[in-house]
């Protein structure tokens, strides 16, 4: 028997999971027992209502929703359509490329293939100059009130809330504070208590951070404003830093000499300024892309740029 | 995160290949309370699994360590017992059903697979003692995970120990070859002739929408579908065990074996220690480098290394024949069943709530 590389593998004629989702509509087909619509829908209606009670339990949060199912008999009345509520508060989308692939990564020493994260002032210099450049005139750090902020005195506490009603202090607003500005950074994720420490290595998902914790802080904002979050996109290195080492014939001692010398060599060659300057371009496009909405929207003037 | 608690070095059956170093070693239930703190103090969600051993030795250890932890608030806490199933019986089992305790049970299938190895201290076969257990785990826990074992003796009861345990009404089976025995080529060739039926006997589980769990393929089948998933068990990282003096391992292969501790009650873990075991895990074998199946298949499970090899990095060969055997079978039962868009394929594999709906849908119909 031998240890032999497979070099011809004939790729698998089954889809993975990205491009399962370019064709949803197969996702359509369920097993003959599942097509009963009585019997979907009570899997539904408990799969609904047990969701909402495991996360009004994690939450704490007293305003339990009970969804009723409508039965096949009274369908007609479900048809009755209420009036949409303009929500007072506006999420600005986020750069479709940048939440596909960016602000995720592990960090610490088992990191495998750790990410490069800006600076708060750098990412913060960047936004302002970004966007008063687009005409925006800003305020620094404001504190504003009615905001669900995490709770610190529950971070070891599975009894306590998770978050408190109260002031929390944004990056830049506008001047009359129709628009709120945050830049997710690790720290926030931190704070916000979403990192999913794995051993010494936390890991991130900062767009899962702003849309099961940040936008979450708004529920109860009385007044009407557009927010953005925008987080670091957390750029890798190309390529996994033992990429290229070479363990044939080497015993265990020696291979522990060869990672640490693997590891300088393939960090400098990814040069972290590289790294910096294309986190700021990729952060660049979601500042722009904001912008463009802004536009759209006419809550901001286009301005000429030579 | 897992901790794997090594309740008891002893047990009640001397299977042939068990890879236990000691058989000697009781854990107290301050050892394991101080582990659990150490260990899971930092992590929101924590698995406590109970192992030997045999750890239904220690029955009222397990409901003790339970009661501490569900008054804990250091962590939210599940539970697995890894049995061999001799002691369970349905007081045992009622009561861990009330504290959601889930028990995997090892069997190696047929009388004549379970008797070549699973035997007792009288050296005789313990099948007619656990049968009558696995019935009664399987009404308790319908989707209780069966683990077997297949040694090169008995390969030619493979398939029909996999179709017997589906007849016993078992929904869930993990397969483990025991890579330590002395493996050859026609070994690989007759397990390749049982694959081939298993491949025919599970396409026809999903066409007739069985929700059977077969790992050798079905592990394999996701593993191209999350392609972006590490195949890697993360030795240290993901799960560590306990000796029962309180030592912390990174995985249950290397229990007293001083060389590969990574910590104890007392001080703690060893980050540095956890840390370089890990990364020499995580090096690319240059046998592997530049192979098609390398992100997929099983050369960076350290503990299976060790077990057969003595080093963490070195790949055993008949691990190399075994996956590059596998693989195409389990691709082209995917495939197959892809085509016809079979819809328990499509909604086991490509639906994520898939496991909540398969529960409500036992719970409801």
């Amino acid at each position: 028997m031998k240890i032999r590389k497979v070099t011809n593998y004939k790729a698998p004629n089954y889809p993975n999971l990205t491009q399962i989702l370019e064709t949803p509509e197969i996702m359509n087909k369920l097993p003959k027992r599942w097509q009963s619509p009585s019997k979907w829908m009570m899997i539904m209606g408990i799969s609904t209502l047990l969701t909402r009670y495991l996360a009004a339990e994690e939450t704490t949060d007293s305003n339990f929703e009970v969804i009723v199912v409508p039965s096949e008999e009274n369908s007609e009345t479900s048809e009755k359509i209420e009036e949409p509520v303009e929500p007072n508060v506006q999420f600005a989308k986020i750069l479709p490329e940048a939440l596909a692939k960016d602000g995720r990564g592990t960090f610490g020493c088992v990191a495998m293939n750790p990410p490069t994260f800006l600076s708060e002032s750098e990412a913060l210099e960047l936004i302002y100059t970004e966007l008063t450049k687009a005409g925006l005139k800003l305020k620094e750090d404001v504190k504003i009130d009615n905001i669900e902020c995490p709770n610190e005195d529950a971070r070891w506490s599975r009894s306590k809330p998770k978050t408190i009603v109260g002031k929390y202090s944004f990056d830049y607003t506008s001047n009359d504070k129709s628009i709120i500005i945050e830049f997710v950074s690790l720290k926030d994720a931190k704070n916000w208590k979403m990192s999913n420490t794995m051993s010494s290595a936390p890991s991130y998902n900062l767009p899962k951070v702003v849309d099961e914790q940040m936008k979450k802080a708004f529920d109860n904002y009385p007044e009407k404003a557009t927010v953005a979050f925008f987080f670091d996109p957390l750029v890798k290195p190309k390529r996994r830093w033992w990429g290229g080492a070479n363990t044939k014939g080497i015993d265990d001692n020696e291979v522990e000499e060869l990672i640490n010398k693997e590891f300088g060599k393939k960090r400098e060659q990814n040069s972290k300024k590289e790294l910096i300057k294309k986190s700021k371009e990729k952060l660049r496009q979601q500042v722009a892309y904001f912008v463009k909405q802004l536009q759209e929207s006419e809550k901001l003037a286009i301005t000429e740029t030579k | 995160m897992h901790i794997t608690l090594h309740l008891t070095q002893k047990c009640n059956l001397e299977c042939s290949y068990c890879y236990r170093k000691s058989r000697n070693g009781e854990m107290t239930f301050e050892t394991a309370i101080k582990a659990i703190e150490s260990i899971c103090k930092d992590h929101d969600n924590c698995g406590i699994i109970f192992f030997g051993g045999e750890p239904l030795l220690k029955k009222d250890l397990i409901f003790q360590i339970h009661e501490w932890c569900e008054k804990s608030d250091i962590s939210n806490f599940h539970y697995k017992i890894t049995t061999n199933g001799l002691l369970l019986d349905e007081q045992f089992l009622k009561e861990s059903n009330r504290r959601g305790i889930h028990i995997a049970m090892s069997l190696d299938g047929i009388k004549k697979a379970n008797d070549s190895h699973r035997l007792k201290p009288d050296q005789s076969g313990s099948f007619d003692e656990i049968f009558p257990k696995l019935q009664a785990l399987i009404k308790h826990q319908p989707y209780a995970p069966i683990m077997m074992t297949v040694s090169p003796d008995t390969i030619n009861y493979f398939a029909e120990s996999v179709q017997w345990l589906q007849n016993q009404n078992v929904n869930y089976l993990v397969t483990s070859m025991d890579f330590s025995a002395d493996w050859n080529v026609s070994h690989i060739k007759s397990l390749k002739k049982e694959y081939e039926k298993l491949a025919e006997w599970h396409f026809n589980n999903y066409r007739n929408e069985k929700k059977f769990y077969f790992s050798p393929f079905d592990k394999r089948i996701a593993s191209h579908i999350f392609s972006e998933r590490t195949n890697s068990c993360q030795l240290g990282v993901r799960q560590i065990s306990v000796g029962s003096d309180g030592t912390f391992y990174p995985c249950v292969q290397f229990v007293g074996h001083d060389a590969y501790t990574i910590g104890n009650i007392e001080k703690g873990l060893q980050n540095k220690r956890q840390c370089e075991l890990f990364q020499m895990n995580e090096v690319t074998k240059s046998e592997c480098r530049g192979c098609a199946l390398e992100h997929r298949c099983h050369n960076k499970c350290g503990c299976l290394n060790f077990q057969t090899t003595g080093n963490i990095q070195k790949i055993p060969a008949v691990l190399c024949e075994y996956e590059r055997m596998i693989y195409p079978i389990a691709d082209r039962l995917a495939g197959k069943l892809f085509k016809l868009r079979d819809p328990m394929f499509i909604q086991r594999h490509y639906n994520t709530s898939f496991p909540v709906l398969s529960f409500l849908e036992d719970l409801v119909i």
